[in-house]
């Protein structure tokens, strides 16, 4: 058994050894991490296009912070497990996209400007687009376009800890000035936004950065919430529909837990799953964010334990931030947890 | 004295932590193919079989949608699990039962169809329980190597 055990550590050790080892592959890497949001040719998806001209104007520093930092609350994570040099690689290969191969820089010297001038002047141009907060005006991320959409691309948020942290002043004083090639970002000689102007909007932008301190660490959820209720399953489960009903809520065929994994005769019939649906809100929480499905349909399953006792169990909707680092979904899902509550207190009541 | 199973157990668990140590699972695992919709749902039943999985039902989600009037490309949930675990774990976990059976969202996306599943490790951030961390170890093994099949089936 020591034997076993001491070729079991080895083999182990070895499989680490290895991971760190092996020469990062970008196009691999990207193709794993990146491709199934922005498309294997950077066309977008989920996420942003990275493909196009904009990429000739990105310095490698940017990228790098964009992968590792991601974006808090706009669905893009924080690569936290790849390597320094995993994240290299997928810049070299979203690099060799480009039309050139010189090396772009931007100097890190904070731009001067006065925040003051730059909100009114945010206010007015670019409020449309990326939101009166700089929390972008779009419904959703990136170009997904199997649902309606406010914009083709939507526009990303400024006001975002891993964009500003990512993006030095100047890599946006040169956004605002020259535009996005491709997309509806214009240039200043579209805006006509002096240079002055130009540096006060910059200033404003980094300005959101203040904020992003004071905010409080949201206290864990929990995951499941479980109530009793004070009927039998029977009656429950009749309650529950008769709510649903009366709060406009589309119901599916109730299902035993167990059904369909194994012969109907053998499931455990006090396991009873009611599904049910509100299409408006669901139609605006996926065109937010197309992977809700994961957690779909809504559910409440009601449960008789062995002593008698029924219990409804719910997954906790404010969860969706968490699983879904999306802000725009979380409002929608806090909206439908507070139904959802009111739902289970008058039919367990 | 720990016997050999549970020496066993613990090395495996200790790996685990430190193989995830400071940093947190990814939500989802996710793959895009570029097969059709209809192809890619014949190919992940396929798929979960293979792993012993079976299909408890499929929400058709992109109906309901339709019914209403809303524009959408085609999008389904697919319910799966495996029978023993399932009544297992109900059993001793009852906080686990609003996430199972396990989904799998397939969604067509333009030309190409996007999977995606709620990384079953990021509920071990959650739920901690010892045990549960080796399940959900497992289940995540499980489905990043079935969508990595899928994603590399077009490209085979």
């Amino acid at each position: 058994m020591t034997k076993r055990l001491l070729l079991l550590t080895f083999l182990l050790a070895q499989l680490l050894f290895s991971t760190v080892m092996a020469a990062p592959d970008g196009k691999a890497l990207y193709n794993t991490h990146c491709a199934v949001c922005h498309n294997e040719n950077g066309m977008g998806g989920i996420g942003l296009p990275l493909n196009g001209e904009k990429l000739d104007h990105y310095p490698r520093d940017y990228l790098f912070k964009t992968i590792r930092l991601g974006r808090k609350g706009r669905i893009m994570p924080a690569f936290e497990k790849l390597s320094d040099a995993q994240v290299n690689a997928i810049v070299d290969y979203l690099f060799s996209w480009r039309s050139h191969s010189r090396n772009v820089v931007f100097s890190k010297v904070p731009v001067k400007g006065d925040s003051e001038n730059g909100a009114k002047l945010f206010q007015n141009k670019c409020a449309q687009c990326h939101g009166k907060d700089g929390k972008s005006q779009g419904m959703g991320t990136g170009v997904t376009s199997a649902r309606e959409r406010n914009f083709k691309v939507i526009p990303p948020a400024l006001n975002n800890p891993g964009f500003l942290a990512s993006a030095n002043d100047e890599i946006i004083k040169y956004t605002i000035k020259n535009g996005r090639p491709g997309s509806i970002m214009p240039p200043q000689s579209i805006t006509n936004l002096s240079d002055n102007e130009v540096n006060d909007v910059v200033s404003y932008i980094r300005s959101f950065e203040q904020s992003y301190e004071e905010e409080e660490t949201q206290e864990q959820e929990e995951a499941t919430l479980i109530f009793d209720s004070p009927y039998d399953l029977a009656t429950t489960v009749e309650n529950i529909k008769q709510g649903l009903q009366g709060m406009n809520f589309r119901y599916f065929p109730d299902r035993y837990m167990e059904m369909g994994l194994i012969d109907e005769m053998f499931v455990n019939k006090k396991q009873v799953s009611l599904r049910f649906c509100n299409f408006e809100q669901l139609y605006k929480m996926i065109n937010i964010d197309p992977r809700l499905g994961v957690v779909l349909p809504c559910r409440i399953t009601v449960v008789e334990h062995d002593d008698g006792q029924v219990k409804l169990y719910v997954m906790n909707m404010k969860l969706v931030s968490l699983f879904f680092n999306n802000d725009q979904l979380a409002r929608y899902a806090d909206e439908m947890s507070e139904v959802m509550m009111e739902l289970i207190d008058e039919v367990t009541m | 004295m720990k016997s050999p199973t549970n020496m066993i157990k613990s090395l495996l668990f200790a790996f685990l932590l430190l193989s995830s140590l400071s940093v947190q699972a990814e939500n989802m695992i996710m793959a895009r193919t570029n097969i059709s919709f209809d192809d890619a749902m014949i190919l992940v039943k396929e798929k979960l079989n293979e792993y012993g999985y079976k299909i408890a039902h499929i929400q058709k989600c992109d109906g309901g949608l339709t019914e209403f009037g809303y524009k959408t490309g085609m999008y389904k949930s697919i319910f799966f699990g495996k029978f023993k675990e399932m009544r297992h774990i109900t059993g001793t976990h009852p906080e686990l039962i609003p996430f199972l059976p396990l989904k799998l969202v397939v969604m067509q996306e333009e030309k190409s169809t996007v999977m995606a599943v709620l990384n079953p490790d990021k509920l071990s951030e959650i739920f901690t329980d010892r045990d549960l961390k080796i399940q959900f170890w497992r289940w995540e093994s499980d489905l990043r190597a079935i969508l990595d099949e899928i994603n590399n089936h077009d490209k085979i």
